[in-house]
């Protein structure tokens, strides 16, 4: 349903004629997130500068009943930002540090913002926002506020609701809230929290109050290599009941480190079935000792070799091929897909053992990076995408892997969110009346479904029109 | 899966080397700027794949983004897959210009006459004269010119009397002690370069000969056509290059090196394209690893340096201008984003002066912000490009090319003024 001229002019009024794009070139690129399996084309886009104008915005794409999402930059793995027919409120132009209070260790950003700019910003003061999504580069505070995202250093410094103290906030009908802030306030529960990881389904995020922490004094990065995986993912409980926390601990095998090796060389060892990077911080005598206990538990582990990284050159090398790993996979194959399971970590070697059974059952390459320490695994399921069968495939072959997350006690997403991509699987994880709670709440403050319709929920009866292009995955939720 | 217009199949499987990550999105400068999807190299990818398949659907709107690129290759550092964006975009605009749109008229016109010797001769004349006359502020001031222009006339340096290789020998000995001779090397003069910033020539062939190097300079030479490629005049850069293989086949060196990033990418990766002829390689890579005669004395001033995109970014070339100047500097400050491109990209300055104005301000606040003595680059265009934004704001650093900082390093030197006649102030920064 093409959305009606009147509107686009009612939009044009409120950001200007340039800010509103409706050329068949500028919406083709806005058809999906980072995961490219779902697509769902938007009517137009705009780019507001303001809470006021994004006030405004959804004000008149309610009145007209048109659905609406807000989009960060767009490196969401789940379908999130999307909008069939509808109208994407494109954050990028709120891309400004409004203020930095080193002394009380707080920073207010638009949601623009990226990771990276803001820690820019403030590693001067000799602090930083903690949360680390890989996609630091590019990826958005709004969109970390959304998914509720973590990273690499969530083991011991925690997701983005640790870090976010307070935010304004755009409601549906175009009113405006600011909740939380920058000092602590005891009035029953937070109401910003309970926002964090809605996936821009209640609200839309226009300004952010973080938490900066101290930048870690002094920092260890080791490499332990195995030649086998569950050596691998037994050094990782091994560690941790140890009683060492360190600020992360990473898990790469074979395939994933051939895709880094083939361009970004991080000097992984390509005959390695896995290795681990393990980074301790923080005090320098407590960080030696514990150094040294990682180091025996890696070593009883049966390690084939196990290293730390001499310099800070050597270490922004191991780091960069963790972090861009999945951006290397280009590399080795055509297409990939890939989810954010969970298992507790006493399983982790279970799910490996599961991950390439099943891999081995589709006849699909599975290679993987893993947040080890938090649990959380990000299998990535290479396939051919000139076989028109290999999408579904791959999804069958990741829905498999999920649910052999939630037998071993786990959950289906740990920072990608639900999106379009998993909201077939939800209901395996919630019952049928934890659901209709989650959704009463949602349409309380949502009520004409206009914001980010389709996503996080099944067979949604608000959902319309507007959520079927983006379909279920096949087979999922039988 | 092959491409349909332009693209081979083996240029297909690279455009589907991007998996769609999005981890380039935060070091495109266009992007940064407007925050438009297509204007990121994610989205510029997908709208060359877009048009390869469908040429005929609105192109104008497809292409527009493409014009807007930069050409800068930021991109291309950050991509993890390694997806060779250069490649697809040369294509992708070589196509366009042929088949689709051609270049306009005064972007034609500006290529040929500044591109060609004895037309760049005559404007380099009418610079000179409106220079020395004062003419050139009251232009500015009257307000005569089209905005661009006159901001870029500010940025424009003072044109020197002659061409850098018109007014020397063609043949400069090498002035070290004779157990430090190490051979020869040809030098690329270009065509920008040799009229406006023969300075920088003169610098470069100074510190070489103190550091033991014949410096040959074939006569002959012309423009490295590296503005042509990236207008998509990929017929026109070619009859350039051949031009300057002619020459440089039979040069008897052991490299040819450049002094411009712009012209050291094109001709590394043009010149041969066997790969068999004489190594290109730019100054600084080179001077890195055959410097035996490090300056003695270091420079006492606040100084930055802005890594030139076609140096870091085209050459991968980004540690060794750092590793030059710490020779010659006490002070060298870190310039936040410095591998950020500065908005001059060529042409582009001119013909896309909006948003080529709003990539320059983020830059200068960061300049504003460090508030270095000396800026230092690598690249005419930038040089040309900075210079304009920090008069225009007020700023008052100069704009200097690294290898004019070393030199002035080495001025300090009594023996180095007196090898080269240099008087003792000369060359302030
Ligand atoms: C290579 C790669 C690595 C990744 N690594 C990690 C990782 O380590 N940890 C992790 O948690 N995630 C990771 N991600 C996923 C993703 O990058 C993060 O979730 C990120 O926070 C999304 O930010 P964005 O700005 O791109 O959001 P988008 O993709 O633009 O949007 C995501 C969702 O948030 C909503 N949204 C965005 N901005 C707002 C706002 N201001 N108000 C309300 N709703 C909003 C959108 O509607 C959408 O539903 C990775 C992705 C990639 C491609
Ligand atoms: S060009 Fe590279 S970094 Fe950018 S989206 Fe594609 S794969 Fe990712
Ligand atoms: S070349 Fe530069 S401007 Fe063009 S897409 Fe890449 S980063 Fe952006």
């Amino acid at each position: 349903m093409p959305i009606p001229p009147s509107l686009i002019k009612k939009l044009r009024r409120i950001v200007g004629r340039k800010q509103v794009e409706t050329g068949p070139a500028e919406l083709l690129v806005y058809e999906s997130d980072g995961l490219r399996l779902h697509t769902a084309r938007p009517g137009c886009v705009v780019y507001p500068a303001s809470t006021d104008e994004v006030s405004q915005l959804v004000k008149v794409c309610c009145q007209a009943g048109v659905p609406f999402v807000a989009r960060g930059a767009g490196t969401g793995l789940s379908g999130g930002a999307i909008c069939d027919g509808g109208v994407i409120i494109q954050l990028s132009r709120m891309n400004r540090v409004l203020a930095v209070h080193p002394d009380d260790r707080y920073a207010v950003v638009q949601p623009g913002v990226t990771n990276e700019y803001l820690n820019l910003q403030t590693r001067g003061h000799g602090l930083e926002f903690a949360p680390d999504p890989s996609s630091g580069v590019s990826c958005t505070i709004g969109g970390n506020v959304a998914e509720d995202a973590g990273g690499p250093h969530t083991l011991k410094y925690g997701v983005t609701h640790n870090h976010v103290l307070g935010q304004t906030v755009v409601f549906p009908d175009g009113e405006t809230a600011t909740l939380g802030g920058p000092f602590p306030v005891s009035t029953g529960p937070s109401f910003s929290t309970f926002l964090i990881g809605t996936e821009g389904t209640i609200a839309i995020t226009t300004e952010i109050i973080v938490r900066l922490v101290p930048v870690a004094p002094a920092v260890v990065t080791m490499l332990a290599i195995y030649s086998k995986v569950a050596d691998a993912t037994d050094a990782v409980s091994g560690i941790l009941t140890a009683g060492v926390l360190p600020a992360a601990l990473e898990m790469i095998d074979h395939l994933c480190i051939q895709a880094v090796e083939a361009h970004l060389k991080a000097g992984f060892p390509t005959d390695a079935a896995a290795v681990l990077i393990i980074e301790l911080d923080g005090e320098e005598t407590l960080m030696k000792r514990e150094a040294e206990i990682v180091a025996r538990v890696c070593r009883g582990q049966g390690t084939a070799a196990f290293y730390t990284a001499e310099t800070d050159e050597e270490r922004l090398r191991l780091w960069q091929g963790r972090k861009h790993a999945a951006g290397a996979l280009g590399k080795i194959t055509q297409a990939f897909y890939t989810n954010d399971g969970v298992v507790p970590r006493s399983r982790l070697t279970d799910i490996f053992q599961a991950i390439y059974r099943i891999g081995d059952k589709y006849g699909l390459r599975i290679g993987n990076m893993c947040h080890a320490g938090d649990g959380v695994i990000h299998p990535q399921i290479l396939f051919d995408s000139d076989d028109p069968q290999g999408p579904g495939r791959a999804m069958d072959c990741s829905r498999d892997i999920l649910l052999a997350c939630l037998e071993m006690g786990g959950s289906i997403t740990g920072e990608h969110g639900v999106g379009v991509e998993k909201r077939g699987y939800i209901d395996q994880m919630y019952s049928a009346v934890d659901l209709a709670h989650m959704i009463r709440l949602r349409d309380g403050f949502n009520p004409g479904g206009c914001l980010n319709p389709g996503k996080i929920f099944p067979n949604n009866a608000k959902d319309g029109e507007t959520g079927s292009a983006a379909s279920i995955p096949p087979g999922a939720g039988e | 899966m092959s491409g349909y217009q332009f693209f081979s199949p083996e240029e297909y499987r690279l455009l589907q080397e991007c998996v769609h990550c999005g981890l380039c999105l935060g070091s495109c400068p266009t992007y940064m700027v407007n925050g438009r999807e297509a204007d990121s190299p994610r989205g510029r990818l997908s709208l060359m794949k877009y048009l390869d398949e469908d040429s005929a659907a609105d192109t104008g709107g497809a292409y527009h983004h493409i014009d807007l690129c930069l050409g800068c290759l930021a991109c291309q550092t950050a991509c993890p897959s390694g997806v060779r964006y250069s490649q697809l975009l040369e294509k992708t605009r070589s196509y366009q210009r042929r088949e689709v749109q051609p270049l306009g008229w005064s972007q034609r016109l500006l290529l040929r006459w500044f591109t060609e010797r004895r037309r760049l001769g005559l404007i380099t004349a009418l610079v000179r004269l409106v220079q020395r006359t004062g003419l050139d502020r009251l232009v500015r001031s009257l307000r005569l010119l089209p905005p661009t222009l006159r901001f870029q006339l500010a940025g424009l340096p003072k044109v020197p009397n002659h061409a850098f290789s018109r007014a020397r020998e063609p043949q400069l000995p090498a002035v070290a002690p004779d157990d430090q001779h190490q051979g020869a090397v040809a030098l690329f003069t270009g065509c920008v370069m040799d009229h406006w910033y023969g300075e920088v020539h003169a610098a470069t062939a100074r510190i070489l000969r103190w550091n033991g190097f014949d410096v040959a300079l074939p006569e002959g030479q012309t423009c490295c056509g590296a503005l042509h490629v990236h207008a998509g005049l990929e017929k026109e850069a070619e009859h350039l290059l051949a031009r300057n293989r002619d020459v440089f086949m039979n040069v008897d060196a052991q490299a040819l090196v450049v002094d411009a990033a712009g012209c050291g990418a094109q001709l590394r990766t043009s010149l041969w394209p066997d790969g068999d002829g004489l190594p290109v390689v730019d100054v600084f890579e080179w001077l890195a690893t055959h410097i035996t005669r490090p300056p003695r004395y270091k420079l006492t001033e606040k100084i930055s340096y802005d890594a030139p995109c076609h140096l870091h970014h085209a050459q991968s070339i980004t540690e060794e201008p750092y590793r030059l100047l710490e020779l010659a500097c006490e002070q060298l400050t870190p310039l936040p984003e410095a591998e950020m491109c500065c908005g001059s990209a060529g042409l582009y300055s001119l013909v896309h002066g909006n948003i080529s104005r709003q990539v320059l301000a983020r830059k200068i606040d960061y300049i504003r912000f460090v508030n270095p003595a000396v800026l230092v680059t690598g690249n005419p265009g930038c040089q040309l490009q900075l210079q304009a934004g920090l008069r225009e704001a007020g700023i008052k650093a100069s704009v200097r090319h690294a290898i004019q900082v070393l030199d002035n390093a080495y001025r300090r030197d009594e023996d180095y003024r007196y090898a080269f006649e240099l008087a003792e102030d000369s060359g302030q920064l």
